[in-house]
């Protein structure tokens, strides 16, 4: 897989490569916000998020599984990588695809990603030990305020909606499951490579055979259009690009003293 | 750049999903953006 061979092109070029890690940087904001509106347009559908979870295991593994034959054997025995499968994986998507049924795009976009540094900081607390200086605080002060803003008026108004209720909740989880997640993916620092490919098939591994048995569905009564807009976009633009484009993005700006 | 998230996918949302836009979601958008520019940028080094 290419992401950015910085030996033979970005060195030659700094600004080049600035611009090939900003370009990296806008692919992956276009993907997330994507990924809110698209996965929101399923959640409006018939699909349940477990079918939308489904698709987007089934048609990641399908488009990784070339890629991963030459992974090796210990890497499927390594308890730390199913720990952070079933948690950046399998919790992950159920959570944040049955949120988005529930709770507008826009919560999706507010609530989840964006209150990461929020709570990878109160994570990174717990988990590390490492406390926050009092700037860090600070500028997380803003990220309280928004999320205050976007839950509070329905509270304030008396007439409370339990459904994005719920859907908020599940949300502020999602961020909570994936601050976790990227605490101790962090902490034990696996390649982001090895770790896209064995958390979207170790998933599907255990998640695929549980969804047929025994999770609720309604794919049955979608259009193909919406089962293929589905797969394709969750299976490989979350799933796969937006890796290579942090990785890339990283290449570039480590490159550049940026990272 | 991620804090440009929540603005992008709450403006889309409007046209392509019919979701309503309001104050507070816009105020908690731009706090939320704010936000998570900030706490991405490099720590200030002291002199």
């Amino acid at each position: 897989v290419s992401v950015d061979h910085p030996e033979t092109s970005s060195k030659s070029n700094p600004q080049h490569s600035l611009l090939s890690g900003y370009l990296a940087a806008l692919g992956k904001v276009a993907i997330w916000s994507g990924f809110m509106v698209i996965s929101r347009l399923g959640g409006k559908s018939a699909l349940t998020g477990w079918d939308i979870a489904a698709l987007r295991l089934a048609f990641g593994s399908f488009f990784l599984l070339p890629f991963s034959l030459n992974l090796p054997r210990t890497v499927w025995r390594d308890t730390r990588l199913w720990a952070l499968a079933m948690l950046g994986g399998v919790g992950f998507l159920v959570l944040i695809y049955s949120a988005l049924k529930l709770a507008p795009a826009a919560h999706g976009g507010i609530l989840s990603p964006s209150t990461q540094p929020f709570i990878v900081t109160i994570a990174a607390f717990f988990i590390l030990g490492a406390r926050p200086d009092r700037a860090r605080v600070i500028t997380l002060l803003p990220i309280a305020l928004g999320v205050i803003f976007v839950a509070g008026p329905n509270f304030l108004d008396g007439n409370i909606n339990i459904e994005i209720l719920i859907g908020d909740a599940l949300l502020l989880s999602v961020s909570v499951v994936w601050a976790v997640y990227s605490v101790y993916a962090k902490k034990w620092s696996y390649d982001p490579w090895l770790l896209t490919r064995f958390l979207c098939l170790a998933s599907a591994l255990v998640y695929l055979p549980l969804y047929l048995l025994f999770a609720p569905k309604g794919i049955m009564d979608m259009s193909w259009s919406m089962i293929l807009l589905q797969g394709l976009y969750q299976g490989i633009g979350p799933t796969i690009l937006a890796i290579l484009f942090f990785c890339a993005r990283l290449n570039v700006w480590a490159l550049n003293g940026q990272a | 750049m991620i804090g440009l998230v929540p603005i992008i996918s709450g403006l889309a949302a409007v046209p392509l999903l019919g979701e309503p836009l309001t104050v507070p979601l816009i105020i908690g958008m731009v706090l939320v953006s704010a936000g998570t520019y900030f706490a991405a940028r490099p720590p200030r080094k002291k002199a």
